[in-house]
Formats: C-alpha cells, structure tokens, sequence
C-alpha cells in the first residue's frame, strides 16, 4: 500500500525502511528527518569534529541508499543504523584509538558487584556530573555509554552493534556503572 | 535495570537532547536523483538543442542538398552555369505563403536576387572615348577586323565632329 507524503510521518521506522528499500524518497527523507540529528550526535562525540560528524551522516545515509535492498523486512531500523554508524567509525582511521582503549581495557578485571543504590542529585545536577563523569572516560566507555544510555539501546542491540559477545557486553556495562557511580558521588579515585 | 541505570539513562538523554539541538544537521542528500541525474540532464539538454535547431533552421536547404528537402512553399532556384543574355527565365515566381513569415519571404528575396542580371556598367569618361577624324574610319574598322562593305554599319556616324 502506498502512503501520502503526510502518512510517512506516523509510519514505524521498519515500515518507512521497506519503503525505503522499495525505493521511495519520501520514505528516506522521513527516515532522515527522524535519524538524522541523534546519529550527528552520536558522531560528533565520538569524532569531536562537527565537520567530520555532519559527513559521516551524510555518508551512512549515502550508504544506506545504496544497501536499501539489502535490508530484511521487519528487522529493527535503529540498531541497524547504529551498526552501519560503529561500522563506519571503526572504518575511520580514528578509530584505531578506540580498538586500541578495548585492548587496553581487555587486561582489567571486572570487579565485583557493587551497591547501585541511586546518586542523590537533582536532574540539574545530576547531568553536570555526568557529563564530567563520561568526558573524563575512555572512548570505549563512551560508546557503550551512548548506545546503551543515550540511545537506549538493549543489551543485545549493544552486542550486535559493537560485534561484541552480550556477555562482554554485559561485563563491561557493569563495570562502566561502577564508575560512575562512583565518580558521581564524588570519589575521584575513578 | 536498577534505580542508578535509570537515573543514569533519564540524564544521559537530557544530555544528548540538549548537545542534538545545537547541531547544525545538513539537509537530506538525494542519492537517487543524484544518480539518475546526469542522465536526465543530459536527456533534457539533447531535447532542448534538437527543438531550438529544429525551429531556427526549419526550412532552411543545405548547400548542394536534394531538392526534395525543400519545402513546398520554396522557391528553389537553380542558376546557370554560364553567361546568359536577357532576363532571367528560369525564376519561378514566388508563391505567397498562407501563413505569413518574415523568414520565408526574407528566403525568397535572397532567391530573386541571386538572378537578377549585373547592373548596367557606368559609362566612359569623355575623355577616354578616341574620336576618329574623317577618313580614319575605313582604317580602324578594318583593325577592328570588321568589314565596311559588308557589315552594314553606318561608320560615318561615329565620326565625331
């Protein structure tokens, strides 16, 4: 069934990206419109380089346009794009830092299961700390810190998208609340 | 996910929204058209040349081309190839178009003039005209290889005075 160019704005992600693969520009362009903005986001922090966030955009959507076919009806759109998002990072020359902080990181324990009673902050000030508190973590931490807390993504999506075994995933998530727990109420030796 | 995750999930999209508003998100690129572009334009571009040569040389008849390209309402005039005498017999007259066209009949007086006879050479100054005395005539014509007793010329009447 076709839809109005006014009918794309209430269809779900995965039907606009059937539409997509079935060539429809509207359907890109909403899809675009909805990604466009969280993906720069997810970029820029990762590049620290609004430029460079703004064409790794431009190219996975590039990307996605050429790979419309290839996208299995019915498969979650947001993870997909995310994947294609680390995909390209990782292709990136930066991103050799990021491998290189997963190494790095692969050498430490996990440490043990801690109390993660909540930080006893107000929203303002909660999100100033925060925002110290993941400036000051390793990239790797970082990005698992946006797929799973700003993106709000489930820990297998988290898995899929990093390539990663859930329970590394897991491991490391648990390990990355630990710390900011820790920092936010203000132990800094973390 | 516990109480922390939770506090930390609340925050961390109060803190993405806010640094998302600030970005400056380039519009949608257009792969498709992108694409297809080139052809299209170049499609367009064809079409436009065919139709803007097609109008401003309609009619028009190539150097040495078939006559059956001419036009029905065309004068084709063909011109000899040697030196003539008299008026140009060879010109059809111009048969007037129903739809009036300043090309058309801008053609068809380029045709009448390419018969039209050389104009009338000036003539020679006087001075440059020898007047023959009485009696020179016989020897001049003779000169000129006429003969005066058979030629039927008056020669008395070029002798000037």
């Amino acid at each position: 069934m076709r839809l109005v160019a006014s009918g794309w704005r209430t269809a779900t992600d995965e039907r606009l990206m059937e539409a997509v693969a079935a060539g429809s520009e509207r359907a890109f362009e909403e899809l675009y419109r909805r990604y466009a903005r969280r993906l720069q986001g997810f970029f820029s922090v990762r590049t620290a380089d609004a430029t460079a966030a703004a064409d790794f955009v431009q190219e996975l959507f590039m990307r996605l346009w050429t790979a419309r076919a290839s996208y299995q009806a019915g498969r979650p759109v947001a993870p997909w794009l995310f994947t294609l998002a680390y995909n390209l990072l990782r292709n990136d020359l930066r991103h050799r830092a990021v491998e290189a902080a997963w190494a790095e990181e692969a050498q430490h324990a996990v440490s043990p299961v801690e109390d993660v009673a909540p930080v006893g902050l107000d929203d303002e000030a909660l999100d100033r700390a925060l925002a110290r508190a993941v400036d000051g973590l390793p990239e790797a931490d970082r990005l698992l810190f946006a797929l799973r807390y700003e993106e709000g993504f489930a820990l297998s999506d988290v898995a899929r998208i990093m390539e990663l075994p859930l329970g590394t995933v897991k491991s490391r998530l648990h390990r990355l609340t630990n710390v900011l727990r820790k920092k936010l109420n203000g132990d800094d030796r973390f | 996910m516990t109480d922390f995750e939770e506090q930390l999930e609340h925050s961390a999209r109060r803190l993405r929204n806010r640094r998302n508003e600030a970005l400056d998100v380039p519009p949608c690129p257009r792969p498709a058209r992108r694409r297809s572009g080139p052809w299209r334009t170049a499609v367009a571009v064809a079409a436009c040349v065919g139709v803007v040569a097609g109008w401003t040389g309609r009619g028009l008849q190539p150097a040495g081309g078939p006559a059956v390209m001419a036009r029905v309402d065309t004068v084709y005039v063909e011109r000899p190839a040697g030196p003539t005498a008299g008026p140009d017999t060879a010109r059809c007259p111009a048969k007037p178009s129903p739809q009036v066209q300043p090309r058309r009949t801008e053609r068809a007086g380029r045709s009448r003039q390419a018969v039209e006879p050389s104009p009338i050479a000036e003539p020679l100054p006087a001075e440059a005209v020898r007047t023959l005395a009485p009696g020179e005539f016989y020897a001049y014509a003779s000169q000129a290889g006429r003969n005066v007793l058979t030629d039927s010329v008056d020669y008395a009447l070029f002798v000037g005075g």
